[in-house]
């Protein structure tokens, strides 16, 4: 019976029935509770799950937590507030791009980077970023420098589950050294871009969502930028 | 929320930090690691400020809370494209010594082997296991169904054993 590795065979059905809440076979919880090598490897995870459950306690924030995340909101709300550069900013932008919109702030790239923007346009009455807030309507505008001979994708998601994917096609918008691509979002909801640079994807191997895409454009080789966090409330 | 309610979000805040403050501290340092911990733990109640007027209640302020912070620490992992760096351990060459069972409560050694485990099935398990979340709270976090999160802890915690028992290599 020293030998007997049926616990550990069969560790991780046991442990998902455990957290499954299932019952275990009873003939094999017999088993175990008259086999020593099992009983001991049961109480060896049962030790692993105990350490665990003691392990937050330590690691304590710092006492100077509390300030130091005030004195951090404070900051941004003071940058927040620098309004006359900030809105001249965005009033010279929008005398230039009346007529059309909304147009992106992308630096000239050099050969074989990837510059990245993406942008909220809405109403424009009123001003176009708010955080990375927008409102049911507005659109959100994805823009990309990305060579010619490089292949690149477009992945947007919502609540981290895919929306819409392109790449050379519509909706996508494929020039010489960009892509663009305007998104309407008309659902409420936390939204997020990807831009897959470098590599062709086989997107039947995505399983379409947020963090798999990425793990998976990842091991194929892609480059990955994420836009930030756009919350359509 | 009270607070919040009554249009103090500052004060909403501190009631946050006191009631919380320590407990996504930890998940944050199992998450990232000792080098980003106090940027990402103070980046997540800076988000969750600004946010708090979207709070919609659908699920605990808890889980509201931890999803944010999870964000955060994803986001900083993939700027740093490294798993979290788990300070050094001076007893590492003694554990090759340690029975198991000491091994098994042997801090350092948890932190290491969690260290080499995947963000996801890393945050499945301190969420379980360490933070004491109920499956319904973790599929508000990870924004995945609960018998994806299910098998992915119970492979976790059989790799987390293998990592321990062979001391942390």
């Amino acid at each position: 019976m020293a030998d007997c590795s049926r616990f550990a065979d069969s560790a991780e059905d046991l442990l998902l029935a455990q957290e499954q809440g299932r019952d275990l076979d009873p003939d094999l919880v017999a088993h175990i509770d008259s086999c020593a090598a099992c009983t001991r490897e049961r109480d060896q995870y049962a030790l692993l799950r105990a350490s665990l459950d003691a392990a937050p306690d330590h690691h304590r924030a710092p006492a100077d937590a509390q300030a130091r995340i005030f004195a951090r909101i404070a900051r941004r709300e003071e940058d927040g507030q620098k309004p006359v550069f900030r809105r001249l900013a965005w009033l010279s932008a929008a005398a230039v791009a009346a007529a059309a919109a909304w147009f992106l702030v992308a630096a000239p790239a050099p050969p074989q980077s990837i510059d990245y923007n993406w942008q909220i346009s809405g109403d424009p009455t009123r001003p176009p970023i708010r955080g990375d807030y927008a409102s049911p309507g507005d659109t959100l505008k994805l823009r990309a420098t990305v060579p010619t001979d490089m292949p690149g994708y477009f992945r947007l998601y919502r609540g981290a589950r895919l929306r819409l994917s392109c790449g050379e096609n519509p909706p996508c918008r494929r020039s010489p050294d960009a892509m663009e691509i305007d998104f309407p979002l008309d659902t409420r909801g936390d939204y997020q871009a990807l831009l897959f640079t470098g590599v062709v994807l086989r997107f039947e191997d995505h399983p379409g969502e947020l963090q798999s895409d990425i793990a998976a454009a990842e091991a194929a080789g892609a480059t990955v930028k994420l836009s930030a966090m756009v919350r359509v409330r | 929320m009270a607070a919040l309610d009554q249009g103090h979000p500052k004060e909403a805040l501190s009631a946050l930090m006191q009631g919380y403050g320590d407990a996504v501290y930890a998940f944050c340092h199992r998450m990232v690691g000792p080098a980003l911990v106090d940027d990402v733990h103070q980046l997540t109640f800076v988000h969750a400020y600004e946010s708090l007027s979207s709070f919609r209640r659908e699920s605990s302020l808890r889980a509201w809370l931890f999803g944010i912070a999870r964000h955060r620490c994803l986001d900083a992992l993939r700027r740093e494209k490294r798993r979290p760096v788990v300070a050094a351990d001076p007893d590492h060459h003694a554990t090759a010594h340690e029975p198991l069972t000491d091994r098994l409560a042997n801090r350092q050694l948890l932190a290491r082997c969690l260290g080499t485990l995947e963000a996801k099935s890393r945050e499945a398990v301190v969420l379980r296991c360490e933070q004491g979340m109920s499956y319904g709270e973790m599929e508000k976090i990870c924004a995945e169904k609960a018998p994806a999160l299910q098998m992915r802890v119970a492979r976790a915690l059989v790799r987390l054993r293998k990592c321990i028992a062979l001391g942390g290599l």
